[in-house]
């Protein structure tokens, strides 16, 4: 808890620091440069890509993918757990072949589905979930691996149903790593579905910045960036502590 | 009285080599009374243990026990799951919960109060206690402990030693115990088989004929000292060089 202020005192003061360093060099000091934008104009970029980019419509559609894509994931994941991992335990050894798909390039996925389904809102959704669930499941795969033999001893010294020991045992000792697990899918997910937009160039925040870069406009992909790294920051917020809410125990 | 006649355990290694685990072990384990077995670290206790409740399979002999006897295993880390409250882990794997039942069970073993605690960030000894208490609401016939005092402090430990002797003492119990401590097996046991390492075999055994009430007093009494030395020079006269990872 002491930890916890010092680091949150110690970032706050740093963040004061060079947010005023940075005002008094480059609003004052420094003349016009391609390195960072004059403080001042980032506040009008702000209201120009409200206006003229259609920034609501961006966050509206980029949020409702990523946020819809990770809802219904964990949704999939909490209702079949059971049966996820049955088959990841009884059939290990054919499981493991398929591995080999996690060394595939998801930016190679998402150019497909942009071949496949131009301007479609629905893909991008579609798109995400897949890149969700299938992190997600790689990773309930390895923990179904690492289960604690202690665990499975007195489960199956206790005469409980295999069915149950699935659920109430393996599913219980890889939920906190999984959650965990979350806050990193949630970063990636953001970069991927970005990536994504980029390639469509039709809508979302990925969208904004092809366009703002087609443009040179300079300050608005810094007011971009910034908007981005608080919604990202504040997305993993939420998320830590939904999981600090729900799984009180830890992975031992 | 449960009877293990002539156990022996093999494994078959990635290099296509026998490794002889456990080479025909026999033990009396006599209903109602603490037995234990004192062996060093890597002899196979644990393997022992397992197959004694039907958790793994021997390679020859057989366990022979009366009826249809429950027996509980309780190993030696993580006996509790953390993500279960006090009175869930207790009630796991029950058919019919008898909250009454439960209620004396956890009083017996000190966890009274602590109904809605998970177990998550608390003392070996605490984990230990719902373990205890678990076997119990599954009225076992024996309870087998697979290295029970691992990582307790001393006091703790003290307390625990008490806690098996009041169950035993209570709910006419039949315990066996693996450790690599002399001590801890002495102050509980009534009687103690000595179990060598490689292979897992058993060079003794011996009727501990201390006092039935037993207290810390008893460290210091003739009689146990006396049965200490007479257990360390046993393993001494397999091995002289080392007492095998061997706890006084």
């Amino acid at each position: 808890m002491k930890e916890k202020k010092i680091l949150l005192q110690n970032s706050t003061t740093l963040f004061v620091t060079l947010f005023f360093v940075y005002v008094v060099l480059f609003e004052f000091i420094l003349p016009i440069n391609k390195v960072l934008p004059k403080p001042s104009s980032l506040y009008e970029s702000f209201i120009h890509i409200w206006s003229d980019y259609n920034l609501l419509f961006a966050f509206t559609t980029t949020t409702s993918v990523i946020y819809v894509a990770i809802a219904l994931s964990v949704l999939s994941l909490y209702a079949g757990a059971k049966y996820y991992i049955k088959l990841f335990v009884e059939m290990r050894y054919s499981i493991l072949p398929f591995q080999i798909f996690k060394f595939v390039p998801i930016f190679f996925i998402a150019v497909l589905f942009n071949l496949w389904f131009p301007n479609n809102l629905l893909a991008e959704l579609l798109f995400g979930l897949l890149v969700v669930t299938f992190l997600a499941m790689n990773r309930l795969f390895d923990e179904s691996k690492k289960m604690k033999e202690e665990y499975l001893l007195i489960a199956r010294n206790l005469n409980l149903s295999q069915s149950d020991i699935y659920k109430k045992i393996y599913w219980k000792s890889a939920l906190p790593t999984l959650a965990k697990y979350y806050e990193k899918v949630h970063l990636s997910l953001w970069t991927l579905i970005l990536i994504y937009e980029f390639i469509d160039n039709t809508h979302g925040f990925g969208f904004i910045f092809r366009t703002a870069l087609d443009y040179k406009d300079f300050t608005a992909l810094y007011t971009l960036a910034i908007i981005l790294s608080l919604l990202i920051w504040l997305g993993n917020s939420v998320i830590r502590f939904v999981n600090n809410r729900i799984i009180y125990w830890s992975a031992e | 009285m449960i009877e293990v006649k002539n156990i022996s355990k093999e494994n078959i290694d990635e290099n296509g080599f026998k490794d002889i685990i456990l080479k025909n072990i026999s033990l009396n384990i006599p209903s109602e009374k603490i037995t234990s077995i004192i062996a060093p670290s890597g002899s196979g206790k644990s393997t022992l243990l397992k197959i004694i409740s039907r958790l793994e399979h021997a390679t020859h002999g057989e366990i022979i026990k009366n009826g249809n006897q429950k027996i509980v295993y309780i190993p030696s880390q993580s006996s509790s799951f953390p993500w279960l409250n006090v009175e869930e882990n207790i009630s796991l794997g029950l058919h019919e919960k008898d909250s009454t039942k439960i209620k004396s069970i956890l009083s017996f073993v000190g966890l009274e109060g602590y109904e809605s605690f998970h177990p998550n960030n608390k003392s070996n000894g605490f984990r230990f206690r719902i373990a205890l208490a678990r076997s119990l609401a599954h009225h076992p016939t024996a309870i087998l402990l697979d290295e029970p005092f691992h990582q307790m402090d001393v006091q703790t430990k003290k307390e625990i030693l008490l806690l098996i002797l009041e169950i035993q003492k209570t709910y006419k119990a039949t315990f066996l115990l693996a450790t690599t401590n002399i001590t801890e097996a002495l102050f509980l046991s009534e009687k103690i088989y000595l179990m060598k390492k490689d292979p897992g075999e058993i060079i003794s055994d011996l009727v501990v004929d201390l006092p039935k009430k037993r207290d810390e007093s008893i460290y210091d009494s003739e009689k146990f000292i006396q049965l200490r030395s007479q257990i360390e020079k046993s393993f001494k006269k397999i091995d002289s060089q080392k007492l095998f990872n061997l706890s006084i």
